[in-house]
């Protein structure tokens, strides 16, 4: 085995541009698996022991008002572990430093610290302690946002009363580990934070003294049919709290924070798989076209060696090692270059999942099935290029091989060859020569440019479902919602604040919509068929009128509902007197960011049986007088909430900034190194295939560019093929990923901007024209002599 | 076939001492090389491939380069097509210093001036037999018809053929006709039947023989086959290097004559 040892390194050595090509391809891919397998478990491995060690409850629901001794009936139900009441409240806070009003949502804890189940983890401060009802301990997001600290202090409105709270310590829960208001996509950390207060403190501020308003339980630990369990503890939690206004009760997986983590965790888990399978058949392509080139220049070695008596299983194997070499070549950094990585993602998970540690999770499990993977594929690339090995006769081996083979083929027959040059012949002849290999040229540089139109995609749906959602839909500049719901009057009382242009009402109830076996609970709007600020749209954007009776739902709510227009649904109100009716679906409108039901103002007045009562209003303000009426809104007893769209839009913005360019430039780095692997290996083979043909060109006085043009022409043309071969592939992966994002929560639109389309290809041509241009430059040391003294 | 009349080159015997001049002085020399040495330099070793080497090609001449192997014929024959650079002295086309010129002069000069005909054809695959030959004409100034160049080697029936469908000798003819077709002033022929069997050989020689006689070509070729001198004007013998004998036919024989 010495000689072939040696024969071995030699052939690296002197394919060391090939190798290199395709161990970078290698190392991106193991880079790209590695990391995204790595950051995935991590954030799950954290999330899963988070959920344990802080008692995450498994069941939760938000009711009205239910006398504590209700706690004891719903421990006493079977499956119920542990229970847990609490008040919850949403408060307009005046944070020091910020203009803006921002929405504090308070959470009641015993006055005692004591095990509970949603338990916290205190990163700094103390416990609040009994004898100071104004002491609170601060979610560390929304502390960091607004540069808060343990003993600043924040003004809130607890129940139309004006109070100072006192921040004693710094805290982090399970249940807001993506901390986002209701309704929100982006978290938006400024101006949204959780507070945790003492009960009694809080009981006695909203009245709830022996009340609780919020319930969570753990369910006991179950044999195997946990889902049945939890279904049914769910329904007879849904049967006691409705007489005290309950809404329905869900598990933890519809969970707000939850849901987005197990989203994203979702999401990881598709890149994590789908991205290294390009990069590992690109690099298996590229170690099969290297081999067999190897294997066609080496045939007399190799007819020689079989001669001598090597079998094909260690002549073979030779070639299995030069494969094996490639990969490692790539693998060893790839595997270090994807811990980096997956450290580096794992950190902006940190801006957005709050927990009290998030460290990258270094799996043996992870690195070892990168390693077996990249080498496997390693053994099919040599596989199929030592084929070729075995079926070689030592004696024909030893023959030099018969010029290429052309023959006339459909271009001759119908005569375009007439029509072309002499270069665009041969470039043309060459591509068609080899057919699988030109498309699987043309699929590789493809594939790299769908890879990178799916990163700026990202980009545009995002965009576009913002535009949509905050400047189609939603025209209101604040958004104010009240305690309680008002008499209309109320919206005169705002009209009348400092810098307000235009004020709209509208009422919100929540209720339960039946189709079938299916149900939803939703935020059901009521608002004027004439607002300015809250426009309904279709898919294609244009406004649609407000029907005078009847339901108007989101295309998403009524897919989940299985039901069309014209449909009816039972509406059951979960407020007041439970009203349950049957109520017929006018419509569908498009909205690409959550569910939502709308009903026109007096048809749903009509629907409560009460008198036009508004839950808050929209409003357009005159920017010159934002900060006086901020000023103003922050100190309303009668707000509870207030949304703003620019600092709402901006935060978004940010997020995105950041997060989304890291991951797309590493996805665009990741799809130009494909394509320049795959131009640079096929001008390489190109070369040593057509060296010969290109040096007597030279003797016959063709100039260097007119040889380079002959070189590069088939690539360039299989480039250019490519790139539209590319969009579509690219077009065809994101409308692959829409079903995949057709969530509740946000659904992305099939959208795309110019750039989406222009970047990728401009990144593909630079990238081309780079790794060929690398090549050309032997082109000037071809030894125009020593080419006509060797037979093809 | 044979309206052209045959030119009858001069006799001329070159002489080491009496050289640059005779470029000047000699009506007939095209190709002139002056005290041409060419030293390959491979580590502490060198190889005189060439030393001192002066010698003309005459205006239609039919020269045939004999020598043993490594020898220089090769060496030579690159530096008149403008292929190789001499390591001193100096080369002359006309009134071209071709030592002098650079890359781009030496690869215009061999697009116009220069066919090359080798032992391994070098015809280019993905072309047929005619597209090889228009391949070259697309790039020249006053070129034969492709397909009349094609005739002139007796291949028009095959002019659709790719390489591959070819036999050598076809394939060599083709490399004839591809050689000829920009009608170059001068025909470099390094062991054009080196590979081929007799019939074949005899019938490219026939070639290079008509080709020479009614277009007028200069035409070099090296051999290793003293047989085939006797079709020449004139017979340069090398060896180690340096020109040892330039001798001139008085009578030519035709090839179909030759036997070896
Ligand atoms: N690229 C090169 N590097 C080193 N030495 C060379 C090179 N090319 C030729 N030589 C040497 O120069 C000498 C002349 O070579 P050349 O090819 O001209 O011989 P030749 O007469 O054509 O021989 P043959 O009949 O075998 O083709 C030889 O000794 C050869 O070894
Ligand atoms: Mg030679």
């Amino acid at each position: 085995m010495k000689p072939l040892g040696k024969i071995l390194r030699r052939d690296l050595w002197h394919l060391r541009g090939q190798v290199l090509a395709a161990a970078l391809v290698v190392c991106c891919g193991v880079t790209a698996q590695v990391s995204m397998h790595s950051a995935y478990l991590s954030l799950q491995a954290t999330q899963a022991s988070y959920y344990d060690s802080y008692r995450f409850a498994d069941v939760f629901a938000s009711l009205k008002r239910a006398p504590e001794g209700l706690a004891d009936e719903i421990r006493a139900l079977p499956g119920v572990a542990q229970v847990q009441t609490r008040v919850v409240a949403e408060v307009t806070l005046d944070v020091p430093g910020l203009n803006e009003p921002a929405t504090g949502r308070l959470v009641s804890i015993p006055e005692q610290q004591s095990a509970m189940i949603n338990d916290f983890y205190l990163r700094r401060g103390r416990y609040i302690e009994a004898v100071h009802p104004d002491e609170v301990l601060l979610s560390e997001v929304f502390a960091q946002a607004n540069h808060l600290d343990v003993g600043d202090r924040i003004g809130a409105i607890l129940n139309g009363r004006w109070r100072e709270l006192t921040v004693v310590g710094i805290a982090l829960s399970p249940e807001y580990v993506y901390e986002v208001g209701q309704g929100m996509l982006f978290p938006d950390n400024k101006r949204f934070g959780v507070l945790w207060m003492g009960r009694e403190a809080l009981a006695s501020a909203y009245n709830m003294q022996g009340a609780f308003n919020d319930v969570s339980l753990t369910l006991a630990p179950q044999g195997f049919n946990k889902g049945a369990e939890e279904a049914e503890v769910i329904a007879s939690l849904d049967r006691l709290l409705l007489r005290y206004g309950g809404l329905s009760a869900y598990p933890r997986r519809d969970q707000l924070s939850t849901r987005f983590l197990n989203d994203e965790l979702g999401e990881i888990e598709v890149s994590a798989t789908y991205i290294p399978a390009i990069f590992l058949a690109v690099a298996v392509f590229l170690i099969y076209i290297v081999l067999s080139r190897l294997v066609v220049m080496q045939r007399t070695q190799i007819g020689l060696l079989k001669a001598f008596g090597y079998s094909n299983f260690s002549v073979g194997m030779h070639y299995l090692k030069f494969a094996l070499a490639t990969v490692l070549l790539g693998l060893l950094p790839g595997l270090l270059l994807g811990l980096y990585l997956g450290g580096q993602v794992t950190n902006l998970y940190r801006d957005y999942f709050h927990f009290p540690v998030l460290a990258l999770v270094v799996s043996p499990a992870v690195l070892f099935w990168a390693t077996l993977v990249n080498l496997l594929a390693a053994c099919a690339g040599a596989i199929a290029a030592a084929r070729r090995v075995t079926a070689l006769v030592p004696a024909e081996a030893m023959r030099p091989e018969a010029p290429a083979n052309f023959r006339a083929g459909i271009l001759e027959r119908s005569g375009v060859a007439r029509w072309m040059s002499s270069s665009v012949r041969m470039i043309v002849r060459n591509i068609v020569r080899k057919p699988w290999k030109a498309l699987l040229s043309v699929m590789g540089i493809g594939v790299a440019v769908g890879l990178m139109m799916v990163a700026r995609f990202m980009f545009d749906a995002v965009d576009h479902m913002m535009m949509v959602q905050f400047d189609v839909v939603q025209r209101d500049n604040v958004t104010v919602l009240f305690h309680e719901p008002r008499a209309a009057k109320a919206v005169f009382e705002i009209d009348q604040l400092p810098g307000v242009l235009r004020a709209e009402p509208f009422r919100v109830v929540q209720v339960r919509l039946r189709h079938g076996h299916r149900s939803k609970q939703i935020a059901l709007t009521g608002l004027a068929s004439d607002s300015e600020l809250h426009q309904i749209v279709d898919s294609r954007l244009r406004k649609i009128a407000l029907p005078p009776d009847g339901l108007l739902l989101t295309k998403k709510l009524g897919e989940m509902l299985g039901v069309a227009t014209g449909d009816t649904v039972m509406l059951e109100v979960l407020e007041g007197n439970r009203e349950v009716r049957e109520v017929t679906v006018a419509g569908l409108s498009d909205e690409p960011i959550g569910i939502s039901a709308y009903m026109d103002a007096g048809a749903l007045a009509r629907l409560l049986r009460e008198d036009h009562l508004i839950s808050g209003a929209w409003l357009r303000v005159d920017p010159r007088h934002e900060e006086e009426l901020y000023a103003h809104l922050k100190r309303m007893p009668v707000v509870s909430g207030v949304a703003i769209r620019s600092a709402m839009v901006n935060s978004v913005k940010e997020i995105i900034d950041t997060a989304f360019s890291y991951v797309s430039v590493i996805e665009m780095l990741f799809g130009a190194i494909i394509i320049g692997g795959m131009v640079y290996n096929s001008v390489r083979i190109a070369l040593s295939e057509r060296g010969n043909e290109l040096a007597s060109l030279r003797v016959l006085g063709f100039t260097q560019r007119e040889v380079v043009v002959l070189l590069l022409g088939e690539q360039a043309l299989l480039t250019i093929c490519a790139i539209p071969v590319g969009l579509a592939m690219g077009y065809g992966m994101c409308a692959a990923l829409v079903p995949i994002f057709d969530r509740e929560l946000f659904r992305l639109p099939l959208v795309f901007s110019q750039m989406t389309f222009v970047y990728p290809v401009i990144a593909a041509l630079i990238s081309a024209i780079l790794s060929a241009l690398l090549v050309t430059r032997r082109l000037r040391h071809l030894d125009l002599i020593a080419v006509l003294k060797t037979r093809e | 076939m044979t309206h052209l009349p045959p030119m009858q080159p001069e006799v001329h015997l070159t002489d080491d001492k009496k050289s640059a001049e005779a470029k000047l002085t000699n009506p007939d020399s095209v190709f002139h090389v002056h005290n041409v040495s060419r030293i390959y330099r491979m580590g502490e070793v060198e190889v005189h491939a060439l030393r001192d080497v002066t010698v003309d090609l005459l205006r239609g001449e039919f020269a045939v380069l004999l020598g043993t192997s490594g020898s220089g014929k090769s060496t030579l024959l690159n530096i008149l097509g403008g292929l190789d650079r001499p390591t001193s002295g100096e080369v002359f086309y006309r009134d071209h210093n071709l030592t002098r010129a650079d890359d781009d002069g030496l690869t215009r000069f061999r697009r116009e001036h220069v066919g090359f005909v080798f032992q391994f054809y070098n015809l280019i695959p993905s072309l047929t037999a005619l597209e090889n030959v228009a391949l070259v004409t697309e790039i020249a100034g006053h070129p034969i018809d492709p397909a009349d160049a094609l005739d002139l080697v007796g291949l028009g029936q095959r002019r659709d053929h790719f390489p591959s469908q070819l036999s050598g000798g076809e394939q060599q003819r083709v490399a004839i006709a591809r050689a000829v077709a920009k009608r170059p002033d001068v025909l470099l022929c390094d062991e054009p039947t080196g590979a081929l069997d007799y019939a074949t050989g005899k019938l490219v020689l026939e070639v290079l023989e008509r080709v020479n006689r009614e277009l007028g070509t200069i035409t070099a070729v090296i051999t290793h086959n003293a047989a085939i001198a006797g079709m020449a004007d004139r017979v340069i013998r090398i060896s180690s290097g340096t020109i040892t004998e330039v001798l001139r036919n008085e009578v030519k024989i035709r090839p179909s004559e030759i036997s070896w």
